[in-house]
């Protein structure tokens, strides 16, 4: 079951990627008769999609299943959970409401995109957050709100609200109205 | 956690409402918030000041807690409270969060911002303030 995981893995990280078998297997791990199964019975689910290339054929994620998005949305909600983010956030802004949102929250994100995670507090600090951007493999944009400026956005910027509000809660509880 | 849970669980029981204890429960909250506010605000304060604040919110839920018949063992089980049997999810929101920075500053000696403490000293009398609805209100 892992080495299935891991073989799906590497088209979470990279979706827009054509890999072939062979990188796939070392990538994940496991040799490429195992790696070709697995690979055989994505395909069979529709989660990747097979491209013709010479000399060999490469296999991407098909971005439009639906059930490759719910199994990349775990894939990113795990990865953030690993990482330790949210308990550190918690702890350096004395446990604020964090939403994650945008393409990391939807699960169409690929290694070009950004982790936008919003914090509401008062507290008022920068952090240094390159070791989560390592384990997470994106860069990391936090949108930072104190309460008012939290009441002003709601009133100025609807769309920045709105896309926040679509998001997805770690901590706290986002009040919208 | 659901409420429900937590009282399979023996995180809360149900008591006979016992409006005197409540009341004295509810004096003694008062202390706390008053005592918190005239406490200095300086950097070697300030887990002071939210510990009393907590300690006066906490007070003040267990007080409702026992007018509707309702004795709690851990603090986590109020936040379930507010929300399943007074249908408070705001409060017990918040209230969750100053239980978590209490325990931060209890148990893993965390700090608290300048920031935190101001917005606490405004908003745990607030939250007080809402709940006293249900200090009103005949036990369930």
């Amino acid at each position: 079951m892992d080495t299935k995981v891991n073989t799906l893995r590497q088209f979470f990280r990279q979706p827009n990627r054509g890999y072939l078998i062979r990188e796939i297997a070392r990538l994940a791990g496991v040799n490429h008769v195992t790696a070709r199964k697995h690979i055989r019975e994505y395909l069979k689910e529709g989660m990747i999609v097979k491209k013709a290339a010479a000399p060999y054929p490469v296999f991407s994620a098909n971005t439009s299943s639906k059930k490759y998005l719910n199994l990349k949305l775990c894939h990113n909600l795990e990865l953030i959970r690993e990482s330790g983010l949210v308990e550190r956030l918690e702890r350096e802004y004395d446990y604020p409401v964090i939403v994650l949102f945008g393409s990391f929250a939807k699960a169409i994100d690929d290694e070009a995109s950004d982790v936008d995670i919003c914090i509401i507090s008062n507290v008022d600090k920068a952090m240094d957050l390159s070791s989560y951007e390592r384990v997470l493999g994106r860069k990391i944009s936090i949108h930072k709100f104190t309460r008012k400026t939290w009441e002003t956005a709601k009133r100025k910027n609807p769309g920045l609200v709105n896309g926040i509000a679509n998001g997805i809660v770690l901590s706290g509880q986002l009040e919208v109205v | 956690m659901r409420f429900q849970e937590g009282i399979e669980e023996r995180q809360a029981k149900r008591v006979p409402p016992d409006v005197i204890k409540a009341k004295s429960l509810i004096v003694s909250s008062e202390q706390a918030i008053a005592t918190a506010a005239r406490i200095p605000n300086e950097p070697t304060t300030r887990k002071s000041i939210v510990r009393e604040l907590y300690e006066g919110l906490r007070q003040y839920c267990e007080a409702i807690g026992l007018i509707h018949g309702y004795k709690f063992a851990t603090h986590e089980i109020i936040t379930a409270f507010l929300e399943d049997v007074l249908k408070e999810p705001r409060s017990a929101a918040r209230f969750d969060r100053y239980r978590k920075l209490r325990n931060g500053i209890n148990y893993y000696g965390d700090d608290v911002s300048p920031e935190t403490v101001n917005e606490a000293l405004t908003e745990i009398p607030t939250i007080i303030k809402h709940l006293s609805n249900h200090t009103k209100s005949k036990p369930s």
